[in-house]
This record gives C-alpha cells, sequence and structure tokens, in this order.
C-alpha cells in the first residue's frame, strides 16, 4: 500500500473500500447507492451532495420524494456532550428534515448505557418505525423493540439480533489512520528517530471492541504502510475516551518510554488531543507523531494549534453520519438496501480550511 | 462540721465513706450522704468540687475506690450504667439524650417500646405517655405528633426526666437541669421536681447556682475540694451559711 | 420538617403553653416537593400530547424502579444516619458476575446467589469500615464502592458480557397485569420500606439510631447492630436493582450504576431527608424519585436539548441542595 498524500489518494482509497464493504443488510445484492444526477421519484447523490453542503455526505439509500406519512423515527444519542455525537445529531435533523421525517432524540447523558431500554420506552410513545442508538450491549433492546413491532437500526457498533446497522466499517478506518501515520513517520524512521526505537501505539477502550478493531487495524495499515515498529501496545482509555483520558494515558505511556520514538493512532479526537497535551506537557514533541480518528471540533480546533505532531484526522464525518442513519433507517423502514460506506478523507494541514471553512 | 445523718432505714439511697482518685487528684475523700424518698436535695458546690464524680459513680459510669452506696439498705456494687438502672437510679444529663427529631411518646419509651411481634404497638406508647405526662402535670405537652426538637429547653427537661419515671427510677439524679433555660423554665423544672417528690421519688439536682434551687430543695449538700462541708435543711440554713460551705468549706469563717 | 423555637430567657410563660407549629417556610419547603411533582405533571400534561397517556405513565414508573429501589435503600440507611454512595459498584457487580457465571456454565440461581453474597458482602464490608473503624460513612462507601467497581471490570475483564441466554432475566422486561415488573417490584420495595420505618421496632430504633446515637446507646439500643442491618439493606437493594438493570439490558457492564449516583442521591436530597439522619422517610423519597423521573421523561417527549435536560437536573439538585442548608440553617438557628 503506498503512502498517501492528502485527499485525493484517500478518496482513490475509500473508493475501493466501499466496494469491499457490501452490503449492510445480506439479504439481496440489488442495493445500489443512488446514481449520480437526474430526476424521477428519488432523491439522487447529487441532491444530497448540494443539501450537504461542506459536510459532503456520500449516500447510502435512494429515498423516495414520497414517504408514507407519519414516518418517523428514533435515535437514542450515547452523549450529545461529546462533539462527535452533537455533530452527529445535527446531521441526523438536518437529513430528517430534508427528507421530510421526523426524528425523536433521546440521550443517554455520559454514556450511560444501562439506562437505554427506559430511554427506549419513553420514546416509544412516539411510535417510531425505525430507532436507532449506539450501545455495546443492546441484547434487552432486541427484545422491546421486537415486541413493539419496531425496527432496530445499529448505529456505529452492531447489535447482535437487530434488524440493520449502519456505521464505520473499523478495519478500514483503522488502516487508513495507520498508513497516514506510516506516511508521516517513514521519512523520520529513516533520519531523527534512525538511533531510536520505534513503539505504535493504539490509543483504545478494552470495554468496547469496535474502538480495539480500529486501532489495531491501526497498526496493520502502519505496518502496510512500510514502517515495521519494535513494538506494539494497546494502553486502555477506560470507561470513555476524554481528553483527559487520553493525557493521563499519554502522560504514563511517556514516563515508562522516556527514550522511544512513538507513533499513536488514536480512537477519536479526544483521545489524540489529549495524548497531544500530554507529549507537549513532557517536552516529547520531537519523539511522538499522532494520527487521529474523528475529525471533531475538537480535534480540528488541536490540529491547527499544534505543531506538527498531529500528522493528519480521518474524517468520519459524524455529521454525515448522523445524515445516513436516516437515510439506511427509511430504507429499512421501505424495507429496502443500503451500503455502509467506508470513511472517505483524511484532513491534512493543507486541506483542512478548504474542508471545514467554517473552524 | 455538720452531717445529717438520717438513719439509714428510712433512706432510700444511703452513700458511705466513698472516696475517688484519678492518678494524684483527689477527687472525693470520704463523702457521706443519705437521702429519702420524697425528698429534693440539692447537691452544690463550686467547679471541681466533686459533683459530676459523686453523680457519675452514683450512675455508674465510675467505680469507688472504697466506701459503700447503698439502696433500701441493700449494698450495691454498680459495674456500669445499666445496674444504676437496675437499681432505680436514673440520671438526666445536661444533654438530655433525646432524640430532637422524634415526638414525646417515641422518646419516653426510647429502647423499652411496647410492641407486638416486630411492630411498635403505637396506641399504647402514646396512651402510656399521656398517662405519664398526666401525672407529672405536664398534661399540656403532646404525646405524639411533634419531634421534642422544636419544643421549649425546659419542656425537653420535662421530656427527659418524664422517661426517668417510665424506666421506673425511684432515685432521680438531675444534672444542671437549668444551666440552659430562663427563669421561668427554671422554675418549671423545680416544679417538675416537686411532682416527682410528691410522687414519692427522691430528687437530687446538682447546681452550682443557689439562688435558682432555693426555694425548691429540701436539703442542701455542699462539696467543697472533695470533701462533703455540710449538709443542711433550709428551714434550718440560710443563703448566707450556704454560700459560705460553698466558697470557704465551712460556715462562719 | 422541624421548626426551631427556642424559648428566650425571661420569655414569660404562656398559659397554656402554645403547642409548637412549624412556621411557614417550613411548611413550605414540606410541601414544596409536591407542588413541584405536581407542577411538573400539568406543564408536560398540558406541552405534550404523549405525556399523560397510560403508556407513558407506566414508562415511567418502569424507568424510575430502579433509582427508586436504590433511592429507598439509601434512605433507610441515611436515616440510620449512614450516607451509603456504594449503590452504583453493587449494580456493576450484581450484573457483571452474573452475566460472567452463566457464561461460563454455572447455573442461573447459583450465579445469583453468588451476586447477593457479594453485593452482601459490600455491605457488612461498609458496615467495618463505619462500625469497627469508626470511618465516616461517605468516605468508607466511597473506598469500598470504588474497589467493588474495580473488581466488577476486573471480573468482566473490562467487558461488555452479555448474558448466554437472555431470556432467563426475560421476567423483568414481562408486564403483570399490564403492569411492569419493575415497578411492581419497586411499589413492593416502597410499601415494606413504609412498613419497616414507620410500623416496626427496628424502624423505630433506625430513626433514633440517626437523631442521636449516643441517646439510642444509653437507651439499651444495639446501635452497631443497626448499622450493619441498614447497610445490608442499602446494598441488597441494590442488588436488586443490578439484576434488574441486567435484565433489561441482557448483558452485564462494569460501567453499570456509574450513572446512577445523581440522579439517586438528587432524589433522596429532593426529598427534603438531610444529612444528619433522624429524619425523613420512603413516601418522600419516592416523590424526589417521581420528580426525577416525570423531569426525564417529559424533556425527551418535548424534544429539549439534551443539554438543557443536564442543566435542568443540575439545577433540581442545586435546589435540593439549597433547601437543605436553608432548613439547617433554621434548625440550627
Amino acid at each position: 500500500m503506498k503512502h498517501f498524500s492528502g485527499l485525493s489518494s484517500a478518496l482513490a482509497v475509500s473508493a475501493t473500500v466501499l466496494l469491499l464493504a457490501g452490503c449492510a443488510t445480506a439479504a439481496n445484492s440489488s442495493a445500489e447507492p443512488p446514481a449520480a444526477g437526474g430526476s424521477g421519484d428519488r432523491y439522487t447523490q447529487d441532491d444530497v451532495t448540494t443539501a450537504t453542503g461542506i459536510h459532503d455526505v456520500t449516500s447510502v439509500f435512494s429515498v423516495p420524494k414520497s414517504l408514507p406519512e407519519d414516518l418517523n423515527l428514533a435515535y437514542i444519542n450515547p452523549s450529545l456532550g461529546t462533539p462527535f455525537f452533537k455533530s452527529m445529531s445535527d446531521g441526523y435533523k438536518a437529513a430528517a428534515e430534508f427528507y421530510g421525517v421526523d426524528i425523536h432524540e433521546a440521550d443517554l447523558g455520559n454514556f450511560n448505557f444501562a439506562d437505554a431500554v427506559n430511554k427506549y420506552d419513553t420514546i416509544s410513545v412516539f411510535q417510531p418505525e425505525v430507532v436507532g442508538i449506539l450501545t455495546p450491549s443492546g441484547a434487552g433492546l432486541v427484545d422491546r423493540t421486537r415486541a413493539d413491532g419496531v425496527k432496530l437500526l445499529a448505529s456505529g457498533i452492531p447489535i447482535e439480533g437487530a434488524d440493520g446497522f449502519i456505521g464505520t466499517p473499523e478495519r478500514e478506518t483503522g488502516m487508513l489512520a495507520g498508513s497516514v501515520l506510516a506516511e508521516g513517520v517513514a521519512p523520520l524512521v529513516d533520519d531523527e528517530w534512525a538511533d531510536q526505537e520505534v513503539v505504535f501505539v493504539g490509543l483504545g477502550q478494552a470495554a468496547i471492541p469496535t474502538t480495539m478493531e480500529r486501532v489495531e487495524s491501526g497498526l496493520e495499515g502502519f505496518e502496510a504502510g512500510g514502517v515495521e515498529p519494535d513494538s506494539a501496545e494497546f494502553p486502555d482509555l477506560g470507561k470513555s475516551a476524554t481528553v483527559a483520558d487520553g493525557v493521563r494515558v499519554m502522560a504514563d505511556f511517556l514516563t515508562a518510554h522516556p527514550e522511544q520514538a512513538i507513533a499513536v493512532v488514536a480512537m477519536n479526537d479526544q483521545a489524540g488531543v489529549g495524548a497531544l497535551q500530554a507529549v507537549q506537557a513532557a517536552g516529547r514533541q520531537d519523539d511522538v507523531r499522532i494520527v487521529t480518528i474523528g475529525a471533531d471540533e475538537v480535534g480540528r480546533a488541536a490540529f491547527k494549534s499544534d505543531d506538527g505532531i498531529i500528522l493528519g484526522e480521518v474524517d468520519l464525518n459524524p455529521w454525515g453520519a448522523g445524515w445516513r442513519w436516516v437515510e439506511a433507517a427509511l430504507a429499512l423502514a421501505l424495507d429496502e438496501e443500503f451500503v455502509i460506506p467506508a470513511p472517505e478523507r483524511v484532513i491534512t494541514r493543507d486541506n483542512v480550511d478548504e474542508l471545514y471553512p467554517e473552524d | 462540721m455538720t452531717t445529717d445523718q438520717a438513719p439509714a432505714l428510712e433512706s432510700l439511697l444511703s452513700v458511705r465513706g466513698i472516696s475517688k482518685a484519678f492518678g494524684h487528684i483527689q477527687a472525693l475523700t470520704d463523702v457521706s450522704l443519705d437521702i429519702a424518698p420524697g425528698e429534693v436535695l440539692a447537691l452544690l458546690g463550686d467547679n471541681g468540687a466533686g459533683k459530676s464524680t459523686l453523680i457519675k459513680i452514683l450512675s455508674g459510669l465510675y467505680a469507688t475506690d472504697s466506701g459503700e452506696i447503698r439502696m433500701r439498705g441493700v449494698p450495691q456494687r454498680f459495674q456500669s450504667p445499666a445496674d444504676a438502672k437496675a437499681a432505680g437510679i436514673a440520671t438526666v444529663y445536661q444533654d438530655l439524650a433525646l432524640v430532637d427529631t422524634r415526638d414525646v411518646a417515641a422518646n419516653l419509651f426510647l429502647g423499652r417500646e411496647y410492641t407486638r411481634g416486630p411492630f411498635i404497638d403505637v396506641k399504647r406508647n402514646v396512651a402510656e405517655s399521656r398517662r405519664v405526662l398526666e401525672q407529672l402535670k405536664l398534661g399540656h405537652l403532646p404525646a405524639s405528633g411533634v419531634p421534642v426538637g422544636v419544643m421549649s429547653g425546659g419542656q425537653r427537661q420535662a421530656v427527659a426526666v418524664a422517661r426517668t419515671v417510665v424506666s421506673g427510677a425511684e432515685l432521680i439524679i438531675m444534672d444542671e437541669p437549668t444551666a440552659a433555660l430562663g427563669v421561668s423554665e427554671s422554675a418549671k423544672v423545680m416544679a417538675l421536681a416537686h411532682e416527682l417528690r410528691d410522687s414519692g421519688c427522691a430528687v437530687i439536682i446538682i447546681s452550682h447556682n443557689l439562688q435558682q434551687v432555693w426555694d425548691f430543695a429540701d436539703r442542701f449538700a455542699v462539696l467543697h475540694l472533695g470533701r462533703l462541708a455540710g449538709v443542711r435543711r433550709r428551714s434550718e440554713s440560710t443563703v448566707e451559711e450556704i454560700v459560705q460551705l460553698i466558697v470557704y468549706g465551712a460556715a462562719g469563717a | 420538617m422541624t421548626a426551631t423555637i427556642v424559648a428566650q430567657p425571661g420569655t414569660p410563660p404562656a398559659s397554656p403553653p402554645p403547642k409548637p407549629k412549624a412556621d411557614p417556610v417550613d411548611r413550605i419547603l414540606d410541601v414544596g416537593i409536591y407542588i413541584a411533582l405536581a407542577a411538573l405533571v400539568l406543564v408536560f400534561s398540558v406541552a405534550s400530547p404523549y405525556f399523560l397517556t397510560v403508556g407513558n405513565l407506566l414508562n415511567i414508573g418502569q424507568a424510575v424502579a430502579q433509582t427508586g429501589i436504590l433511592a429507598a435503600g439509601v434512605t433507610i440507611a441515611l436515616i440510620a444516619g449512614q450516607l451509603d454512595i456504594s449503590f452504583g459498584s453493587v449494580i456493576a457487580i450484581t450484573a457483571v458476575l452474573i452475566a460472567v457465571l452463566t457464561s461460563a456454565g454455572v447455573p442461573v440461581a447459583v450465579a445469583v446467589l453468588a451476586a447477593v453474597v457479594a453485593g452482601l458482602l459490600v455491605g457488612v464490608l461498609n458496615g467495618v469500615l463505619i462500625v469497627h473503624l469508626n470511618i465516616s460513612s461517605i468516605i468508607s462507601t466511597l473506598a469500598v464502592g470504588t474497589a467493588v467497581t474495580g473488581g466488577a471490570y476486573l471480573v468482566a475483564s473490562g467487558q461488555v458480557v452479555p448474558l448466554p441466554d437472555p431470556t432467563v432475566f426475560s421476567w423483568v422486561n414481562a408486564r403483570i397485569l399490564g403492569l411492569p415488573v419493575p415497578m411492581l417490584i419497586a411499589i413492593a420495595v416502597y410499601v415494606a420500606g413504609w412498613i419497616l420505618l414507620s410500623k416496626t421496632k427496628l424502624g423505630a430504633h433506625i430513626y433514633a439510631v440517626g437523631g442521636n446515637s449516643s441517646a439510642a446507646l444509653r437507651a439499651g439500643i444495639p446501635v452497631k447492630r443497626i448499622y450493619f442491618t441498614v447497610l445490608l439493606i442499602s446494598s441488597g437493594l441494590a442488588v436488586l436493582a443490578g439484576v434488574i438493570v441486567l435484565g433489561r439490558t441482557g448483558a452485564g457492564d462494569p460501567s453499570y450504576g456509574a450513572a446512577d449516583m445523581f440522579t439517586v442521591l438528587g432524589a433522596v436530597l429532593l426529598s427534603g431527608i438531610g444529612l444528619g439522619g433522624g429524619t425523613g422517610s420512603v413516601q418522600r423519597t419516592l416523590i424526589g424519585v417521581l420528580i426525577i423521573g416525570v423531569l426525564a421523561n417529559g424533556l425527551v417527549l418535548l424534544g429539549v436539548q439534551s443539554y438543557y435536560q443536564q442543566l435542568l437536573n443540575g439545577a433540581v439538585l442545586v435546589l435540593a441542595v439549597v433547601m437543605e442548608a436553608i432548613r439547617r440553617k433554621r434548625r440550627s438557628r
């Protein structure tokens, strides 16, 4: 796999990944992303592109222009206090408005997954066709939704027995992050880092397997990118993955590895920004490079102001993820198919202002 | 030095020659005292005179070094407050030991509630409380429904005293009952002491304020530097004499 | 609530002495939570057509059951003067132990028994620290709770452990005569709590110990045994809540219970119980539980941004704490 430099090559790879990702609901393979251009009784990719503006969403389902009356959706957000999920919330609300359906929202606060079924009960009075949630423990919800005849569309983390899943393909996301990291680190390994051991660090949450898959794939992408680290470690961020968690874990890691050069893939921007702060506090700017996954406001802000330690941020486009959840939910409601797209782009120093001019 | 040696047969409590030292400090030396049923005795003395040591011995909190305590002529060896209580001596301390958040009935029967199986027999507790309150002319106090914490200092004192009656005490010791009270409240507490006396109990009131107890006590026992300076009947003594006993340990000094 | 009427020295004797009365401010503090609950119900009923429906009210009942069961235990312990904040950890260890053990092929009954034993051990440990080592309850239960939560993460290897057979606990999601089972359990807990506190000798002693432990001791009440009893009741109810969460979610997650701290303590504080001990009742706690439950439900129905939800929940807590401060100030006057 080649090194990447900026938007165009990232897009090229994600297009490949898109093909690999395949169908979400495997019943048949007739699903197609909306055709570009054209008009008719369904919205096209062009319509979506126009509607989503800078968020530049790749549609996962060509939504009919006339939908059944009273079609409504519900999304149980894991933490609206987290920028990523707030962005996602804005995205699904925008999509619902665009497609002319209602969406009801509940919030688990700070990832209080134990409350998910109660929040579902609350929101069930609206009798939504499809309910979405991100939770590592969704078994109880499967029973509840099934009893009500409501379709459960898992979001981000697959739920066994759910009616569908849409999320980031963790492996492809991690590999993309790893390859961006390898591209930035490769010149250092031949030069400044030549005399140092190189350690790969994946910052994930041991309790949430998808985050571990993401950062472990980061190592895979890193090696595929042509850098062979001397060792790889995956310190646990713990229950949450906040900036504070990133600082804590990375500060300890730096203390334990005073001589080594360190290449980091962080599961989200918060952890990556925390790691950055720990590096700055320890004065280890020369020894560490970081790639984060997410590219939310927190990530982009840090990225724009740091001194070259964060090499790039894989753009999960949370706003777009929210938009696409609505499209997938509509597909599910209409018993049609949708596709899961791979991450679309990497935010780099060259394109960040162009992609996020509002920052 | 005069000591009023009342015949032991009439005595409810009879203390003979008790001494108590804490290390090198001799807190009490050879104190002898009697109190009869239906009598109010004021135990007076300056700070450090030995009042509270004597009271703690009578309450079973301290053991004596020497001497003898008899209740109705029966020698007692108090190992704990429970022993003193069992012998019929109840002490009302200044802190009153009330549960402020509970009502009068709950406080009067604290730890000895009437029950039916695991359940509290609330009706009976309240009825018995009313009876005891009436007996002590405290019928105006609400037996139930009002936490004692909202009552006045004198009323709380009255509740604490009523509890000693519920416990079946014959000798009731009141430790500085009027220390935190105003004049009229103090008078009410003293009136309560008379009710207890009239019902046949003996009452010891500890005080360092002679003015407050002068009109209410039948006799005055004065401690001075750990010794009994004198015991006087009110009818046979004067305020001046008692004050001299308190201050100098002897009259006419 | 208690008013504080202390006679001033020199007050002329009133004849007959006036029966002590609560003054208006205390009265308002006293009935305030009932008014608040009624107002919330009224506002949400007007604002959302979905709120005052049988289905939604049952949803509220179901949703507050877990908080309510925990809050009842915390209330009973707090009346005895002990603030037990280890309940979250008991939920976590209960859910995780049952999930892990049944996944390993242990019979469900044995797994549940193990969880009960573990939960009660937490109560015993709390008791040993508080009663025998004389450490304040908030510190003791915080320490024990933190350790037990760590234990839950260890047992679960930091993972969410799905139940191998969720149908075993599907009774938690069932309804009897149309009423959700957790709600029925919570009702039973509150009736039992009410009887315990207001009708039994043990209840009277719990109030006495919390109101004045040294007076209770002098009155011959086994104070230490009462402390152990209330701590065991509290952790026992947390085990019950843990089983309910396990049945509701179908998985054991060591992070369970962490978020209950604020809702449970919020509900308990709202009741006006105060942290001093000797006062309070499960009935008033139930009102606090319902206020928080109705608020959570109604705000979702109205589609209120969750930032505002958190803000409101925080405001409710602040209000509860301020009310408690006012009460304490008036009491000590």
